[in-house]
């Protein structure tokens, strides 16, 4: 009866409360294993406490599994386990920031103290489990964990702590970038890439067709219409080329000007074009940059990852 | 239709719900259920994109166990080769040994240097000898041109810059007259000749905390120093190499300057 119980509850766990597309188990290795043990021991103080034999394997029997550790629960009742089932994604988002692992378990364990003490009220305050329209907690949580975060950074060095006179603030090791760089996947650089590409609400077609024109990607129909929807048949012959293919050479920026210049209300030339490029190529880099220790992207890696990008695109049938 | 202060802090930033809720849309790849107003702003706005960003990436479920694994900076991994393929490998070692012998006889009584390239099919095998006595020894670099998609996506890690080479992105940069007005370089000289110290310093006319950063010419910082005076020591085991370092405070970059490790 025992292992049958326990099955269930991992049962529930898995397709029900936590189900692995919304809580992977790449960012949440523990959470069975957390949750199973706190309803094992909810179910023994309750048999102390109640004398009850056991709690039957009836439809009470998933109510009180929900009643116990779901999200709602244990924001309400437990935010002890809550916060050690996001422990891992923390710590994760923390060690991209700082190469120093004792330093790393000292913020974590800060931004859960803090989590406890000051933000958890505020939290159940605010957060409808709910209410649709509201985000997924796991998207909520980590904006307050990375709030916690700045605010703790912020204070440091206010206090001196992190930057002191003529101190070496950060210094990387060849092989510390080099294990760094090493961990970088690709496939989720792409998908960082294509999300912040996204940001870009309204100029993004327009930095994708000149991104690729810039690092000689074919450019295709869609990308021309996605930029200019009103683009004539004369127009979009701009785009291509003596053999009828389109364009991939940077040098044809001139011939593509005057139809920027037509849909924007502009009189730019081309040089205006590009540094307008290498603008937006400076913002992603910083960007990119921005979400992984020590600036991995310089203007060559952040080219070469373009190019793979729009690759990679290609082969998805994007 | 919401009230546009639901979506933004009294700073102006997009507020905490809609910073997460951004993250989620992006996620399931429906941006177009994020509000115009938070698009638009999103699109002036560095801080809140950052701030997406970063829950997004947070959140983004590592790709370890996926068969498109494919690592940006690992070594490529090791080509497959066929039996006969080996046994012209032998033969081309064995080659390459007489030839290597036959090359330091030569060079007895040679000092020039003495290159041999031989190029067959695929493979291409270069000997470099310095040519002096204590290196005879000779460098064999093999080269294999495979058009492999996996060593493409691996390209980065084949790649061995030369740390001499000058950096065309920050060499227009160096010593630039416009940039330098405020701050007059005393040191270091171009050579340096005491690696494990080098002294960094000018005369600052704009009473400004400054930042020192050294970069290697691949334009990656290295270190960065906070300067409250016009003196940095550096004390390190910089390698061999070319170097370039940079004077600068958040808003400004006020000199690039380089300096050479020799060998």
């Amino acid at each position: 009866m025992k292992i049958e119980k326990e099955c269930s509850v991992k049962d529930i766990i898995d397709k029900k409360l936590y189900p692995c597309e919304k809580f992977p188990r790449t960012l949440f290795p523990d959470l069975v294993s957390i949750l199973t043990e706190l309803f094992n021991k909810y179910e023994r103080a309750n048999i102390i406490k109640n004398g009850e034999n056991e709690i039957p394997c009836t439809e009470d029997f998933e109510k009180k599994i929900y009643q116990t550790i779901s999200l709602s629960a244990l924001l309400n009742n437990d935010p002890g386990t809550l916060a050690l089932i996001y422990k891992d994604l923390i710590f994760k988002f923390i060690f991209k920031r700082h190469a120093n692992k004792e330093d790393v378990e000292e913020i974590v364990q800060e931004i859960i103290t803090r989590f406890l003490h000051k933000k958890i009220d505020a939290i159940r305050r605010r957060f409808n489990f709910d209410n649709p329209e509201l985000p997924t907690f796991t998207s909520y949580f980590m904006v307050t964990v990375r709030n916690i975060y700045i605010d703790i950074i912020r204070k440091e060095t206010r206090g001196g702590h992190l930057v002191e006179n003529e101190m070496e603030i950060e210094k990387l090791s060849d092989n510390r970038k080099r294990d760094m760089l090493n961990t970088l996947i690709l496939e989720e650089e792409f998908k960082k890439f294509k999300t912040l590409i996204k940001l870009y609400h309204r100029t993004g077609p327009k930095l994708n067709l000149t991104l690729k024109i810039k690092y000689n990607i074919p450019i295709s129909d869609t990308d021309i219409l996605s930029c200019f929807p009103d683009c004539s048949e004369d127009e979009k012959n701009l785009f291509v080329d003596k053999s009828g293919n389109y364009i991939k050479n940077r040098r044809s920026m001139e011939r593509i000007v005057p139809i920027f210049n037509k849909y924007e209300g502009k009189s730019n030339n081309p040089d205006t074009l590009r540094k307008w490029i290498s603008t937006k190529l400076e913002e992603i880099k910083r960007q990119m940059n921005n979400i992984h220790p020590g600036s991995p992207y310089n203007n060559s890696t952040i080219s070469d990852l373009i190019i793979l990008y729009y690759k990679w695109q290609k082969n998805q049938g994007v | 239709m919401k009230d546009e202060r639901d979506f933004f802090k009294s700073d102006g930033h997009i507020n905490d719900v809609f910073t997460a809720i951004c993250s989620d849309r992006l996620k399931a790849e429906r941006e177009d259920l994020i509000p115009s107003e938070i698009r638009l702003h999103l699109e002036n706005c560095e801080f809140c994109r950052n701030s997406v960003l970063d829950i997004f990436s947070s959140t983004l479920s590592s790709v370890e166990n996926s068969s498109q694994n494919l690592s940006l900076f690992n070594e490529p991994e090791p080509v497959r080769r066929s039996s006969s393929y080996r046994f012209f490998l032998r033969t081309a070692a064995t080659f390459l040994a007489l030839a290597f012998i036959s090359g330091i006889y030569l060079i007895m009584d040679n000092d020039e240097p003495v290159s041999i390239k031989l190029t067959q099919n695929r493979k291409e095998i270069t000997i470099v000898n310095a040519g002096t006595e204590s290196q005879n020894r000779g460098i064999i670099q093999e080269k294999i041109s495979d058009s492999d998609s996996r060593k493409e996506v691996a390209f980065l890690s084949q790649k061995t810059p030369d740390p001499f080479k000058d950096n065309p992105n920050l060499e227009y940069m160096v010593d630039s007259p416009h940039r330098g007005r405020l701050i007059n370089i005393i040191s270091p000289e171009f050579r340096i000749t005491d690696r494990g110290k080098i002294i960094f310093k000018w005369e600052n006319h704009i009473n400004k905390e400054l930042e020192l950063k050294i970069l290697n010419n691949l334009n990656e910082t290295l270190y960065t120093f906070k300067a409250k005076g016009s003196i940095v020591e550096f004390k390190g085991n910089l390698s061999p190499g070319l170097y370039y370092w940079k004077l600068e405070d958040k808003e400004n970059l006020y000199h690039v300057g380089k300096f050479l490790i020799e060998k």
